[in-house]
């Protein structure tokens, strides 16, 4: 169900139109079942996933925090589980007419009956043996019992993520080593379906614990607080990647829906509709036109290509966001900021402060830090940044692509930070022409960053940076021109970012006066008019 | 002001503006009165798009042929505009070579007519004819005029649109009033229903008595597909360029669901769709009939540009096991290369020419062979 359709649409009046009338704590209940429905009307049996993760996490945190569980709520986990495992694994769902239209039964291959009895099965077992062993567990040594439920949240976090988005790349990866000694290991692939959202719920829960292992954060008692944490509709499928120590405290607080809300979230909204529909899915056709050619592209072809694609993933990940904190406005609460025009980046470690900021934070908070972060010698501090962006990379997805990409920033980092320490003086230079340059050459930096990310291979990754070399001038252009309301909806887009970031990200009705606000909000409804008629195309950042 | 009346006082400003637009738009890109006008610029067409097919009808349709414009008189089935492109007599030297179908082939015609002196090329099409209203024209002319030879064109794009019965509902930014046949499968053979009337006078008939219309429409409802009162029927919306482009949305999106079941970017045309298994079957009888009336029968396959060679792929089994004479455009414009394609997505004119070489080789050989077999034969 994503945001840019009529389904959603209809999803989000109902939600909200019952959400408005109920109690706080009802509230909280049907939040977290409409977040399942919202969910599972992709693919509903994924959603064992996320209330396996959400289980493991919860009584983890309990676990390193109190070392005991209310037994009301290790009974109610328990038997959620176990039935979720039931309800969502054995039964045929594809029997039934409105889930046969969302599941693809041949790309899930794993989750077949048979396989479903087998995991139900296995999921009854481990939830015997837990509360079997549970007493022994509480009153083990503090430290020893905080270690344990920690690395068991962590490596059973992971292994779901890794079984599901990088086996297949591990398997391939080894296929062609064996085949390198000359061996034939035939095909090595299995036919996974990798469900939508992982990469982000899977990091959320293991901030959790982490976050509770530090004693940042006390852990909830309440599971369906800690479950609605996670799958909470407006961000499970695409972030962003929100801390419990930010939202848990708004979903137990009593929540008050302002005027200020409600305005905050319907500009936030338009304008998240309008970079998707308008300029995201507006250049779609010209980008994939560019990346998907089968002849030898132009220079123009390439430069636009590029470009194109700089502009279409920002506006489409960066548009998501939007819609999401809107909607969370609307229903009360506040999510972190994701992106803050991050195209106005003069250098790399600015940008990554702009750029998809509760990924980057998250890395920062515990990858990079526990690495040993910014302190120690040089050669320790470029270690930890190129291990710290190639697994940005790796996040991303299981390809060469994303880690090279991953590690095209890390160089990027390391080369600035160089830079600096060479620098006299920490002072900017105010002039704005070279405060644009600046700008602009790290815009073009970022382009050239993002062929990494978007190219089908390494050939092809070499073969536009060769037209974009060799065949400088060539201005004859083959690709598909973005649409109408694409090309009258970039200087909108362009003024907006302006406007934006200058006023630092203030909302627009408190720095313009109303009529002038309003005529921009008047222009992207018009413009999104203009844009429905474009192919609608799924947002780009559901694959990680 | 209060903060509590502040969204309604934004809430205003955003209509009032919206408004503004909508009168501004109609103001500055009125599109011409005269139905003779046929280059409004592009944004007078543009913001004209969303307007009702009635509605369209209605600004392009007058008494007489001479006021209304042109393209109300092309594709009728009955009272055909074909197009002899050589001036030379026909005869055994000369064979009667028909092309049908869309611009692609009228196109095609052309070129050959001007490579090779020798042929007699007609051709007889409409604009954005789909795969249905080339075998009915085919079938209409061969009355009126015998051909050695019959060229089907069926391009890509027309394949999801077999089961609609008129330009009407093919293709909605851009309306053509002719109709044709709404062809179905009735027992493993080919079969067909005829509209309501099949000619320019016929369609001046329906269009001027209200009484006469609704038939048509309720006829449309019946047989066409594509048929939708949302994007047919006339109403009061037309007068706002905000909604016309929000019916063009819809008109969009409705397409792109019709059309799903039959044609997918990636896995290219479902076989087990009813188009397809119309298609072929028009395919196989065409080239049946052709054979039985002496004709020399062959397929022009159009490969629309980005939609690869799903066209010819999911034919190409039926053309071979069916004996049936065939020429992809692929081979000469691979479909995923734009610099083939000029930007209205017809071919550029050197590959058109290439084309017509193409095709003129494929008469040719099958001509001489069927001569030197009827010269045994006696």
């Amino acid at each position: 169900m994503p945001f840019n359709s009529t389904s959603f649409l209809i999803f989000f009046i109902i939600v909200y139109a019952i959400y408005r009338i109920l109690p706080h704590r009802a509230q909280n209940i049907f939040l977290l079942i409409a977040s399942y429905v919202f969910y599972g009307w992709w693919d509903i049996r994924f959603l064992f996933l996320i209330i396996m993760s959400t289980s493991l996490d919860f009584t983890s945190g309990l676990m390193i925090n109190e070392g005991s569980i209310p037994k009301k709520q290790r009974y109610a986990v328990s038997s959620w589980v176990v039935l979720s495992a039931f309800f969502l694994l054995v039964v045929k769902w594809t029997k039934l007419s409105a889930q046969a239209i969302s599941l693809k039964p041949s790309s899930t291959q794993l989750f077949s009956w048979k396989t479903g009895w087998l995991i139900f099965f296995a999921v009854v077992l481990i939830t015997l043996i837990f509360n079997f062993f549970y007493g022994r567990l509480s009153r083990s040594e503090v430290s020893r019992r905080k270690r344990f439920f920690l690395i068991l949240s962590i490596t059973g976090n992971l292994s779901i993520l890794c079984f599901f988005k990088y086996f297949n790349f591990f398997l391939e990866n080894l296929g062609a080593i064996v085949r390198d000694f000359g061996l034939n290991p035939g095909s090595l692939h299995l036919n996974i379906f990798l469900p939508v959202g992982i990469s982000f719920y899977t990091f959320m829960t293991m901030s959790y614990t982490i976050d509770v292992y530090r004693g940042k954060l006390a852990p909830t008692k309440k599971f369906h607080e800690y479950a609605l944490f996670v799958a909470f509709f407006p961000k499970l499928l695409a972030g962003p990647i929100e801390r419990a120590v930010n939202f848990l405290p708004q979903i137990t607080k009593k929540r008050n829906i302002t005027t200020d809300h409600v305005m905050r979230g319907l500009q936030q909204i338009l304008y998240g509709l309008f970079k998707k529909i308008v300029i995201a899915d507006g250049v779609a056709k010209t980008v994939s036109g560019a990346f998907a050619a089968t002849y030898q592209l132009s220079w123009a072809d390439a430069v636009v290509g590029t470009v194109l694609f700089t502009f279409q993933i920002y506006c489409d990940f960066s548009g998501y966001s939007d819609i999401a904190i809107g909607t969370a406005n609307l229903l009360g609460f506040d999510l972190m900021r994701n992106f803050n025009f991050p195209y106005f980046a003069r250098n790399p470690s600015e940008f990554w402060g702009r750029w998809h900021i509760s990924l980057s934070s998250w890395f920062r908070d515990y990858v990079f830090f526990p690495l040993g972060g910014p302190y120690g010698s040089a050669f320790r501090w470029i270690r930890n940044v190129l291990v710290t962006f190639l697994l940005v990379g790796l996040w991303h997805g299981a390809a060469w692509n994303y880690i090279l990409w991953g590690l095209y920033h890390g160089i990027l980092l390391c080369l600035h930070r160089i830079k600096e320490s060479l620098r006299s003086t920490r002072k900017r230079s105010k002039n704005p022409i070279i405060k644009y340059v600046t700008i602009l050459g790290f815009f073009i930096l970022t382009s050239l960053g993002w062929i990494l990310f978007r190219a089908h291979s390494i050939s092809q990754i070499m073969d536009i940076l060769r037209v974009l070399v060799r065949d400088v001038g060539n201005l004859k252009l083959n690709v598909e021109m973005p649409t109408k309301a694409a090309l009258l909806g970039f200087p909108v887009f362009l003024i907006m970012e302006f406007l934006g970031n200058y006023s630092r990200g203030k909302r627009m009705d408190k720095v313009i006066p109303m009529p002038i606000w309003t005529a921009a909000c008047a222009a992207m409804i018009f413009l999104i008019i203009l844009g429905l008629a474009n192919v609608p195309t799924s947002f780009i950042y559901f694959v990680f | 002001m209060k903060e509590k009346s502040k969204p309604y006082a934004a809430l205003l400003w955003i209509v009032a503006y919206l408004a503004v637009f909508d009168i501004a738009i109609n103001i500055v890109f009125r599109y011409p009165k005269d139905p003779r006008n046929i280059s409004p610029s592009t944004l007078q067409q543009f913001f004209e798009y969303g307007r009702s097919v009635e509605g369209k009808l209605v600004r392009m349709t007058r008494k007489t042929e001479e006021e209304s414009a042109p393209i109300v008189a092309t594709g009728w089935l009955r009272d055909p505009r074909v197009k002899t492109f050589s001036n030379i007599q026909a005869g055994a030297n000369n064979p009667v070579v028909t092309v049908y179908g869309m611009s692609h082939s009228v196109q095609l015609a052309e070129d050959m007519a001007k490579i090779d002196k020798s042929l007699a090329v007609r051709s007889f099409g409409a604009p954005g004819a789909v795969p249905t209203w080339s075998y009915a024209a085919y079938l209409s002319d061969r009355e009126r005029q015998y051909s050695e030879v019959v060229v089907l064109a069926i391009m890509t794009r027309g394949v999801p649109l077999i089961c609609t019965t008129s330009g009407t509902t093919n293709h909605f930014d851009s309306v053509w009033p002719y109709t044709y046949p709404r062809f179905i499968i009735d027992n493993g053979t080919l079969d067909s229903v005829s509209p309501p009337f099949v000619s320019l006078d016929g369609y001046r008939e329906y269009f001027y008595d209200s009484t006469k219309w609704k038939t048509y429409v309720k006829w449309l409802r019946e047989y066409d597909k594509y048929y939708d009162p949302i994007l047919f029927q006339r109403t009061f919306l037309d007068n706002s360029s905000l909604l016309r482009m929000l019916r063009r949305a819809y008109a969009y999106s409705s397409e792109r669901k019709k059309g799903a079941g039959v044609y997918d970017d990636q896995k290219g045309f479902n076989a087990l769709s009813d188009e397809v298994r119309i298609l072929k079957s028009i395919m196989v009888t065409f080239s049946a009939e052709a054979r039985r009336n002496h004709s020399l029968p062959i397929i022009y396959i159009v490969n629309n540009v980005f939609m690869g060679d799903h066209l010819y792929r999911i034919l190409e089994p039926t053309l071979s096991a069916q004996k049936i004479l065939f020429l992809s455009s692929h081979e000469i414009c691979p479909p995923n290369d734009p610099r083939n394609y000029l930007p209205d997505s017809h071919f550029v004119p050197s590959k058109n020419l290439e084309l017509a070489k193409a095709m003129i080789k494929i008469i040719r050989e099958n001509m001489s062979a069927r001569t030197s077999i009827d010269s045994k034969k006696r």
